[in-house]
């Protein structure tokens, strides 16, 4: 391997400078926003031209000084235009070797390889943005299976495909129907809806007042049935756009189960290589949102310790999209058999959890009356629809509930934003475990129960409420350590105050 | 979680508690009377004053008077060899458990009023968490922070 510093592939200056563009395509929208008027455009071109060439200098210089090199232990990278920053990474630290390829990559022959080391300091990482696939693989290689002269049997040809499908390696791959399933109910429609009315109301800036009054004049003289239509069409077309976004985000998906990672790949634009070590899983959970709810479809996400392993989703790694229901016990035990398909048997919770919060609701919506009543009295309706509403959602919040304890696994179900949640949780996962209860609750017989895991590098908290005092006892029980160890057991000197003397 | 943790905090957290209720509660007032002030210099409503005034009574009422004592009581601690137990909370009593192996440091806060008053905060984080037991006698707290640390040294899986 080499010792000697080498520079990126040249193809990263383009990197460099579209991140670059990016970052300031905003400043340079809100200057020709405030200063769009035919008198300032000379200006405005000038301002913009030097900007980009400024840029494309930038880009420039940073791929120049940016050099990385590879030593017996250790990868250094040096960068920097002005101050010059250097970074070792020891080859123990590193934790996973990600690598993506977005078009212009594919366009050279490129990867993008990402580091990612087990410090809580997210920029500790490395990421070379532009080199050759093999150089890539040659990396990854040396700085993964180098340490112990681990058996290396050239571990390139374990991400093959070929490989895969000599060995019979566990393997899952969406297909495109159910791509098309996913991006129909993802919601992910929703956004682009509010982000094409948002780029209208900005259009008016730019469209000739003419053609605007002409057209605007033309939509209201038609008739509602053709307005209807209009809507109609524009929908689909969103539904259509949200589709297509998720075709191209989670394209081609496939996650193989090695011994001891799993490894996805996934994307038709910018494709993505994931790995992730089993030891790092914090948890396991399924995802149905209200509209996959009936067709009894799911997402499997992980809850994944350290590292920026994939930031959409709230955080979570995607390991499959959807899946059907009866399909996610065959998934669970090829996938992660460490996990046990529990979900037929959780045990809803109590239905005292619908009353209690029923009666908080009944006295939030006679407040709201009387508050209508005295001082807006046309609107007094309001607080029937307050109490609908949230009678819906204490009944649905009541009905998607659960829990289920096993030996080796804590199972909670619970509404979380009109998603039910089901997640699997492994006893040495759990952080703390917490118990809420009111006066009345204790009356009830009922109590909430917060579990924390750690997600990335802060704590996530699953919650599941009205639950009964027994089943929380049992969940104690089989979460404390007293009954464990002793401590003279594993050799542990308790005398500290002997030793403080 | 059956029982409730044995071990109270430092009796005098009462006080410490009712500082910091007073200190709130003269800024409170201090803002009432600036109310008055301007209501009578520039001739305004006297009803944001009067408002105000009645919420710093509330105020005054709930956090010098009913909140600290009922906190201290609610407020239980016990230290096992395998785990640490909170309990908090008034309206809505939590009970927390910590297992020493998921703990990954302990530190004692003081502040200046806690200092007058010798005590000091225990803080144990895990990787997930973190729990803060408010107001312990300085020895104690320094005693548990030392106890705890050792105790969690017991060999950790990995996160």
């Amino acid at each position: 391997m080499t010792f000697e510093p080498k520079r990126l592939h040249v193809a990263a200056i383009i990197f460099i400078f579209l991140k670059t563009m990016k970052e300031t395509l905003l400043l340079l929208f809100s200057l020709i926003i405030i200063f769009g008027r035919e008198q300032f455009f000379t200006y405005l071109l000038i301002a913009t031209v030097t900007v980009a060439c400024s840029i494309i200098i930038y880009s420039w210089l940073s791929w120049l000084r940016f050099t990385y090199s590879l030593d017996q232990n250790e990868l250094k990278i040096e960068r920097g235009i002005i101050i010059r920053k250097k970074r070792t990474i020891s080859k123990h630290r590193i934790q996973s070797i990600h690598l993506s390829q977005n078009v212009i990559h594919r366009l050279f022959g490129l990867t993008q390889l990402q580091i990612e080391t087990a410090g809580s300091d997210m920029n500790v990482d490395a990421k070379l943005t532009a080199i050759s696939m093999e150089e890539a693989h040659a990396l990854r290689n040396q700085l993964k299976f180098d340490q112990q002269n681990q058996d290396v049997t050239d571990v390139t040809d374990t991400y093959d495909y070929d490989y895969i499908l000599d060995n019979q390696v566990p393997k899952y791959e969406a297909s495109y129907k159910r791509l098309f399933a996913f991006g129909s109910t993802s919601g992910g429609f929703g956004v682009i809806v509010s982000i094409l009315l948002f780029g209208i109301s900005e259009a008016e800036l730019f469209i000739p007042d003419a053609i605007y009054q002409s057209t605007s004049a033309w939509l209201f003289a038609q008739a509602l049935g053709t307005l209807i239509a209009l809507s109609m069409i524009l929908f689909i077309l969103m539904w259509l756009l949200g589709v297509l976004g998720s075709i191209i985000k989670y394209g081609d998906f496939t996650v193989v189960r090695y011994e001891k990672e799993l490894y996805i790949t996934r994307g038709l634009w910018e494709k993505k290589q994931l790995s992730i070590p089993l030891k790092r899983i914090q948890a396991v959970g399924i995802k149905q949102n209200i509209i996959r709810l009936p067709f009894k479809l799911a997402t499997v996400y992980l809850e994944v310790a350290g590292g920026e392993v994939d930031q959409s989703e709230n955080m979570r790694t995607i390991i499959f999209p959807l899946i059907k229901k009866s399909e996610f016990q065959t998934f669970l035990t090829t996938m992660l058999p460490e996990y046990q398909h529990t979900i037929t048997e959780i045990h809803p919770v109590s239905r005292r959890l619908f009353y209690y919060q029923w009666c908080l609701l009944l006295l939030g919506a006679s407040v709201v009356l009387t508050t209508t009543l005295l001082f807006v009295r046309p609107f007094w309706w309001i607080s029937g629809l307050f109490l609908l509403v949230g009678s819906i959602y204490c009944y649905l919040d009541y009905r998607m509930a659960g829990v289920h304890l096993t030996k080796q696994q804590l199972t909670i179900q619970s509404m979380l934003l009109l998603s039910r949640e089901t997640v699997f949780l492994k006893r040495d996962r759990i952080q703390a475990l917490e118990l809420k209860q009111s006066l009345l609750q204790k009356r009830l017989d009922i109590a909430t129960m917060r579990t924390s895991i750690l997600n990335n590098f802060i704590g996530r908290h699953y919650t599941v409420s009205g639950i009964k005092q027994s089943i929380h006892n049992d969940v104690t029980d089989w979460y404390s350590y007293r009954s464990d160890y002793s401590l003279n057991q594993v050799g542990i000197d308790l005398d500290i105050e002997s030793k403080r003397e | 979680m059956r029982y409730p943790p044995n071990q109270r905090i430092a009796s005098s957290a009462i006080k410490v508690w009712k500082i910091h209720g007073l200190i709130y509660s003269i800024i409170l007032m201090l803002i009432t009377t600036g109310l008055f002030i301007t209501a009578w210099l520039f001739e305004w409503s006297y009803w944001f004053g009067g408002l105000s005034l009645s919420l710093t009574v509330v105020i005054i009422l709930l956090s010098i008077i009913l909140i600290p004592p009922l906190r201290w009581r609610r407020w239980r601690y016990q230290l096992y060899d395998q785990e640490i137990y909170i309990q908090h909370g008034m309206i809505i009593v939590k009970r927390t458990l910590v297992p020493m192996v998921r703990v990954q440091h302990v530190d004692t806060k003081q502040g200046p009023i806690l200092k007058k008053f010798n005590l000091a905060n225990l803080e144990v984080t895990t990787a997930a968490t973190t729990h803060e037991i408010p107001a312990l006698s300085e020895t104690e707290a320094e005693q548990l922070r030392d106890q705890i640390s050792i105790l969690a040294r017991v060999e950790q899986d990995d996160i």
